[in-house]
């Protein structure tokens, strides 16, 4: 699929934009969020396939483990739905700044466990792009409607290398997660569409 | 799908949104400790070895050394193989071990005993490479090196392999290391620039993996010795006067090799239009044009010609053949002219013609400039562009039915030439429009 991220040029300062434009963003980005579903399930797919079992078993239990930084989906979604829309968009812009340098770091590590898999690695560079794309959509959207940003993810996780087995687990995680928010947007965008017609 | 809650043993630090009456938090899941540790972490092996891993839970956890169980790649391993080592240590005897089953490593993972997954580690187990084999290299005019070689064996080491391509003029000291990769095939690598000509290099591959090194057997080259050029250039072929028989090809000699006083050789291959058998004319030495004899009439041939830069600067050796030609199509006269008269002889060939015809205008609008353009090469233009598409086969069978071979293709012609003419006017009216 083409890949539509869109960055806006001109992010904060709340706009002059019309309600026909802020319309249209909200469709575009909804599209985005199309893209995202189907890429993060690939993704998530791809990627168990080169970790080996228990990883690629239909039934695989990881465990909660430590990826700090990582927003995941916590309310659950009844409360989840009954957000207000600049809180949901809130909670997306967050996730979305953080998650293309967990990607990355992804990538990285797969490139030394897996240096062959140039599909696994081609798509985890474009979901880190294309959630890129998202974050700056979504911050466009936020400074239409006037809901303030989060603030900036904090810098990259350092550390040491982990073991190769951590690497495979916190991988897992990561692109699950991808998909979680993936499935999260789509749905908020959704509710965003109904209530800004074009 | 909803976010699975953590397991129950996990802690949750909480932190505040900044954004006012908000009650939700994000949850960062976060173990004081590791619930447990597995030693030996990531190890490598030989394929065939055994191995001792031991598990040691956190004793946070308050899981006991029995509680626990082992799996490799989802595995379940036998309790016999386990022992208690403390109260909450369990090991695990691996023996005889298979190549890994995947690159990334086998995956020997300590449960607890309602099968959460406690700790990890990945084993590395294969051979160590073999010495990589059979290295041949090219330079193409002279400018740049490309070789291409074998992993040894059968090259199945189950760990990943790195092969690093190393070159050094024979009496200069300094090695230096490929690095564009994989542009031939996978074990390929090509140096592009910065290489000297009439002296020696020595080239060699090496091969190395979590288990060892393996440097192949050096090859020496000199450049000039392994040089290939481009498919000679401007290849025409053209009937000779009304002979049915023959056909004439023309080439000229590659360009890059200009002014290196080479002695090109050259070669031929025909086919007919519907085989896929080529006959090669070896004999043709370094002229640039060769008389096709012994052909068919009225049959459409593709010939390609190929350069070999024999004898560069005075060399003995023979060069690297270039790849063929773009194929050029003719076709021979046909025995009987019938003076361009279109007579389809029954309903089937009609609606053969008819067909034809129309993909015939589809090709000449998209690719005749113009009718000073026009000639019976046009209609040979149009039947290798068809080939080429893979659409003749199934067109022309249909139509050239139980008439014996050397009539099927004078049909062919016959309707072709008809065509042309058909296709001539066509264009021509286009234009005046």
């Amino acid at each position: 699929p083409v890949d539509r991220a869109n960055l806006l040029s001109s992010a904060s300062s709340s706009s002059s934009l019309s309600q026909q434009e802020v319309a249209t963003k909200i469709k575009q980005t909804h599209r985005l969020t199309v893209l995202l579903k189907h890429c993060s399930e690939q993704l998530l797919a791809e990627y168990v396939r080169h970790q080996g079992e228990p990883f690629s078993s239909p039934d695989f239990q990881p465990p909660a483990m430590a990826v700090p930084g990582l927003p995941s989906p916590s309310v659950p979604p009844e409360a989840w739905l009954a957000l207000s829309d600049g809180k949901r968009l809130w909670h997306l812009a967050a996730a979305y700044t953080t998650l293309p340098g967990l990607l990355g770091s992804v990538l990285q590590q797969q490139a030394e466990l897996n240096p062959l898999a140039s599909e696994l690695h081609r798509q985890l560079e474009a979901a880190a792009r294309q959630c890129r794309g998202l974050a700056g959509n979504l911050e466009g959207i936020m400074g239409a409607l006037g809901v303030p940003g989060p603030p900036p993810p904090s810098s990259s996780l350092g550390g040491p290398p982990p073991s190769a087995f951590l690497a495979k687990l916190s991988g897992y995680h990561v692109c699950r997660l991808h998909r979680d928010w993936a499935m999260r947007s789509h749905e908020a965008l959704g509710l965003l569409r109904t209530k800004y017609p074009l | 799908m909803p976010y699975q809650n953590p397991a129950p043993q996990a802690a949750a630090t909480k932190r505040s949104s900044p954004v006012r009456d908000c009650s939700l938090i994000f949850l960062f899941f976060f173990f004081a400790a590791d619930p447990a540790v597995i030693s030996p972490q990531d190890p490598t092996l030989v394929i065939g070895s055994s191995l001792i891993a031991a598990c040691s839970v956190n004793s946070d956890l308050h899981l006991k050394a029995e509680d626990l169980y082992w799996t490799l790649n989802g595995r379940r391993l036998p309790p016999e193989s386990y022992k208690v080592l403390n109260g909450t240590t369990l090991s695990v005897a691996l023996a005889n071990l298979n190549g890994s089953r995947q690159q990334s490593g086998d995956n020997l993972v300590c449960h607890s005993r309602d099968g959460s997954i406690l700790a990890g580690s990945c084993l590395y187990v294969g051979l160590p490479p073999e010495k990589p084999v059979n290295i041949t290299c090219w330079s193409k005019n002279m400018k740049d090196l490309t070789c291409k070689w074998a992993p040894g064996t059968e090259g199945e080491t189950y760990l990943h392999t790195n092969y690093t391509l190393k070159y050094k003029l024979r009496w200069y000291g300094r090695d230096n290391t490929c690095q564009e990769y994989r542009t031939a095939g996978q074990y390929s690598c090509h140096i592009p620039k910065d290489l000297a000509l009439f002296t020696p290099y020595e080239i060699w591959v090496e091969a190395s993996n979590r288990l060892g090194v393996a440097v192949s057997e050096v090859v020496m080259l000199d450049i000039l010795d392994v040089v290939t050029t481009d498919p000679p250039a401007d290849v025409t072929v053209s009937r000779v006067g009304d002979l049915e028989d023959q056909l004439s090809v023309r080439w000229s000699s590659p360009p890059a090799l200009k002014d290196f006083l080479f002695q090109a050789k050259y070669q031929i291959q025909y086919r007919v239009e519907d085989s896929s058998e080529w006959k090669v004319v070896d004999d043709v030495g370094n002229q640039t044009s060769c008389r096709l004899a012994g052909l068919r009439p009225g049959t459409v041939y593709f010939v390609q010609v190929r350069c070999n830069p024999f004898g560069i600067y005075g060399s003995k050796k023979a060069g690297i053949w270039s790849d063929w030609s773009n194929p050029t199509a003719a076709s021979t006269p046909r025995s009987d002219r019938l003076p361009g008269v279109c007579d389809p002889k029954s309903g089937e060939h009609n609606t053969t013609l008819r067909r034809e015809l129309k993909q015939f205008f589809g090709w000449v609008k998209k690719h005749a400039y113009g009718c000073s353009n026009l000639s019976i090469k046009l209609y040979d233009q149009w039947r290798v562009w068809l080939q080429k598409s893979h659409k003749t086969r199934n067109q022309v069978g249909e139509g050239c039915s139980a008439a014996g071979r050397a009539g099927a293709g004078g049909h062919i012609w016959l309707r072709g030439y008809c065509l042309w003419k058909l296709g001539c006017a066509f264009v021509l009216g286009a234009a005046r429009r």
